[in-house]
């Protein structure tokens, strides 16, 4: 079971770099470089589904909402900061 | 308990190998898994091996899960597979469309590694039953 913990360890580390460069992702989408409407649904669905299996489940369920109000063609736009600030604290803990 | 061949089919790899390696924690349990619903319809056409189980992500790009279940139920031999859908969005009513295309289960995502062995081998055996 401890291999197997530490593999999943493993796949931790690697959703936290991957949740950096979709952070660098979201905030250029915020920041005018605007993501096609299938490109960030697909970005949140993955992130979403990732997140939740390793450990970040408050980053999944911000994931699935903007997923969902993406699909149901809301306004995403207050949870996609949410989104981004909580992508933040997570990926760039201060000191 | 005997050995369940499970095909595992999600283009998520990290996914993909946590699933593969939580099957595995069932050492009678065989899983095999690929990458795309392409790439399950060719592996089963190739034969000769034959899953007793398909565990099928539903949302993938190109075929998702839903179309890989049509067009597996068209291939000769597979037409009563049974087949199980994962997805992160599982409300009820996703469910059960899921359910009514003829999964005999969904399982939600995240799921719990520690116990997805023991859901599957527990959806085959209401199935069988059936």
């Amino acid at each position: 079971m401890t291999d197997f913990n530490t593999t999943l360890e493993k796949f931790r580390a690697r959703f936290l770099a991957r949740a950096a460069h979709d952070l660098s992702r979201l905030r250029g989408h915020q920041q005018g470089t605007v993501l096609a409407k299938p490109e960030l649904l697909a970005l949140v669905h993955h992130m979403a589904g990732n997140a939740g299996m390793f450990g970040f489940q408050n980053i999944s369920v911000l994931a699935s909402d903007v997923e969902l109000q993406l699909d149901n063609d809301a306004d995403a736009t207050p949870t996609l900061e949410a989104l981004v600030a909580l992508l933040q604290e997570t990926v760039e803990p201060k000191e | 308990m005997s050995v369940l061949k499970v095909l595992y089919v999600d283009d998520e790899p990290d996914i993909r190998e946590v699933a593969t390696l939580s099957l595995e924690l069932d050492p009678q349990i065989e899983c095999r898994a690929v990458e795309s619903g392409a790439s399950a319809l060719a592996l089963l056409a190739d034969g000769p091996w034959r899953p007793d189980l398909i565990l099928l992500d539903v949302m993938m790009p190109g075929m998702d899960g839903p179309a890989t279940l049509a067009a597996l139920r068209g291939m000769a031999g597979f037409a009563a597979t049974p087949v199980v859908f994962m997805t992160a969005r599982a409300r009820g009513f996703e469910q059960e469309h899921l359910l009514q295309l003829g999964a005999i289960g969904v399982i939600p995502k995240p799921f719990d590694p520690m116990s997805l062995a023991v859901q599957l081998r527990s959806l085959s055996r209401s199935w069988a039953s059936v």
